[in-house]
């Protein structure tokens, strides 16, 4: 399952030195700070962060859908050799229509609301894929079945607002997947469905990404979504990528103390005997981001050392990068909790 | 035997549905208690009844029929008496909710601990710092506001607030759910931490039954308004007796292992609460529906060889699903 590192060539997406600047009040702040992924043909890549790592603004300066305030300040984007960043916005259109679909959070903001549900994901079948009417129709329908939408045809005749809101979720879900894209950028879809639901989207979502070579790059909070669906990691604190490797891998034997501290932070629940582990204090935001090591102030191995200089990617591993100095501190701690801890101030 | 702190017995809450006319019991005959220091869990998806009956419990729902009562008095109809509303405080899923955007943490609990507990100016301003203190925030934070803090801190701001009039239960309401995982953790042993230090009893609300697992002595599982399975958290977890709750723990994502078929996680959306099922409410996404399901609605009960006080609501918890054909 684990692939080199640097195995970028003939990358379907490839990220080099992303930087996204936010203004407010006239000041300008990096909230994406020179970031470098690749994701692969039908590899599902996970993107792992906390609110205000930049994990959604990455994901978004991806697609040129960036929010009012925030900018590309450099780098490049290449989807399937196409550069999209400093494209048109028709130019985008096209390359977005044609591979790439985004799957939000907020099902509101994706779905147009005086359109039927069902006639939004015929009309993104027809348009991307040239099918007919009724051959779209059949495929929406069972799409929708396949979210576990009881009662499609029912459910496909509604507008946006006549649905729960985890319905909503799946419907946008099967839209998006209704142009059959080559890959699928995902912000957290699942966040805010039951479990139940959830697993099933994310049942859905493995089977497509085998069975029509689909690749997905996954931005979540949640480190079991991600050992669920994909199969390397790339953990974003501070808008950069401090740990990046293989899921299986990064997860039995993190090499950043941050990736260890989420690990023990997650309740797991088949086992209580850990006891949970609280990080201190809580992320910076993006005007208070600390001196070299972002995350030494909350850091239990920290030293004098981790507050100034530069802390880039290096390798531990054939498969495993850290942006730590010192991983040698945390090996062998995988998700034991450590003795002394206190949550202060979190 | 002790009176429990907070007891329901048989209590509804309903509702009329806006698009069908029609009353729905969001919570149905529920039967639950609390005991002093206690935490007790109530797990269950989206539109099971589980904040419905939190919001019971503090009184921003009437209860339509059986009874709930406190301390062994009933709640009261109309207003609640000051006494009882410092007794039962809520904790939200926002912190935002409960918290004053213009006012500085130490002046909203300062402003309560006058108003409410009858502090002086000078005794508000100590005690303020002790409930901060309380909940592990710097005392530096009585000037900030909330938008200067973080989401893990103004959910601490917002328990302090709670505990500004020394309530005996707090009732929450998916009060980790918004948190960042790294923060997260910090909250729920705050809650365990109150339990011992302060002696509070918690009716923890959550859809994430991991954390449950890890804070709640007791957990009781909803589902269409209704506990289908109740118990000890450890033999619930272990030893599910309802389909139900074994779907939702097989439908968790689990960081140490991979991706396996989730064959026990159940199918589809509960029912709309306008058009019950016959029989069992669970029937039409069971693995085990037989015909019995559809013509008899299952009690709680004590399956065989379950811990005492482990009840479900299953006409086939007597048989754990490795026996089962």
């Amino acid at each position: 399952m684990s692939q080199p590192v640097d195995r970028s060539e003939g990358a379907l997406l490839e990220v080099s030195g992303l930087s996204v600047t936010v203004t407010a009040d006239g000041r300008p702040a990096r909230a994406v700070d020179g970031i470098t992924l690749h994701v692969g043909h039908g590899e599902a890549v996970g993107l792992v962060g906390e609110s205000g790592s930049g994990k959604s603004l990455t994901l978004r300066a991806i697609l040129g859908l960036l929010p009012p305030g925030a900018a590309v300040a450099g780098g490049s984007v290449i989807f399937d050799g196409y550069d999209l960043v400093g494209q048109g916005s028709r130019a985008l259109r096209r390359i977005r229509g044609t591979g790439i679909s985004m799957v939000f959070q907020e099902p509101m903001t994706a779905l147009n609301p005086v359109v039927k549900v069902g006639d939004q994901m015929v009309d993104a079948a027809r348009k991307r894929l040239g099918w007919g009417r009724a051959e779209a129709r059949d495929h929406a329908l069972q799409l929708a079945k396949q979210m576990g939408i009881t009662e499609p045809e029912a459910s496909l005749s509604l507008y946006p607002h006549e649905l729960s809101g985890g319905l909503r979720q799946r419907v946008m879900i099967a839209a998006a997947l209704a142009s059959r894209p080559k890959l699928l950028l995902c912000d957290e879809p699942t966040t805010a469905l039951d479990v139940t639901i959830q697993a099933q989207i994310i049942e859905l979502l493995a089977r497509l990404r085998d069975e029509l070579a689909m690749s997905m790059l996954y931005v979540t909070h949640d480190l079991a979504v991600v050992a669920q669906l994909c199969t390397r990691v790339e953990v974003m604190y501070a808008g950069r990528i401090i740990e990046r490797g293989p899921v299986t891998e990064t997860f039995a034997a993190p090499s950043h103390p941050y990736t260890l501290g989420l690990l023990r932070a997650t309740p797991d629940v088949d086992d209580v005997r850990a006891e949970l582990y609280a990080i201190p204090g809580s992320a910076p935001g993006v005007r208070s981001r600390p001196a070299g090591c972002p995350f030494h102030p909350r850091c239990q191995f920290a030293s004098t050392e981790c507050e100034s200089g530069d802390f880039p990617l290096r390798a531990v591993s054939r498969t495993q990068e850290t942006a730590c100095a010192f991983p040698e501190r945390i090996e062998g701690r995988a998700r034991v909790a450590p003795d002394a801890e206190t949550g202060v101030g979190t | 035997m002790t009176t429990p702190l907070l007891e329901l017995d048989q209590a509804s809450v309903t509702f009329r549905s806006r698009r069908r006319g029609v009353q729905v019991r969001a919570v149905d005959r529920v039967s639950l208690s609390v005991n002093s220091a206690e935490i007790v869990g109530l797990v269950g998806e989206s539109g099971s009844g589980k904040s419905s009956l939190a919001r019971l419990t503090v009184g921003l729902n009437r209860l339509s029929s059986g009874s709930a009562s406190f301390n062994g008095v009933p709640l009261p109809v109309g207003r609640w008496p000051g006494e009882l509303r410092q007794q039962i405080q809520m904790v939200f899923q926002d912190p935002y909710s409960s918290l004053n955007p213009r006012m500085t943490v130490g002046q909203q609990l300062s402003e309560l601990l006058r108003i409410r507990v009858g502090l002086s100016r000078a005794e508000a301003g100590k005690r303020s710092a002790q409930l901060l203190d309380q909940v592990h925030l710097p005392a530096e934070l009585l000037d900030a506001r909330p938008r200067q803090m973080s989401g893990g801190q103004r959910q601490r701001v917002a328990i302090a607030k709670a505990l500004t009039q020394g309530p005996d239960l707090l009732v929450a309401d998916e009060p980790v759910s918004a948190l960042d995982v790294s923060v997260q953790a910090g909250v729920i042993k705050l809650f365990g931490e109150l339990r011992r230090e302060l002696g509070v009893a918690v009716l923890f609300i959550s859809h994430d039954l991991a954390v449950v697992r890890h804070l709640c002595d007791r957990v009781a599982v909803m589902y269409m308004g209704q506990i289908v399975e109740h118990g000890s958290t450890g033999e619930v977890f272990s030893d599910p007796r309802h389909p139900y709750t074994r779907a939702l723990l097989a439908a968790i994502p689990r960081v140490t292992t991979a991706r396996t078929e989730t064959s026990g996680a159940v199918k589809g959306d509960p029912p709309s609460l306008t058009r019950l099922p016959s029989g069992c409410r669970f029937r039409l996404r069971c693995p085990l529906a037989q015909t019995r399901c559809a013509e008899e609605e299952p009690e709680l009960r004590e399956p065989t060889g379950a811990a005492a006080g482990h009840v479900a609501a299953c006409h086939f918890s007597d048989v754990r699903p490795e026996q089962q054909p």
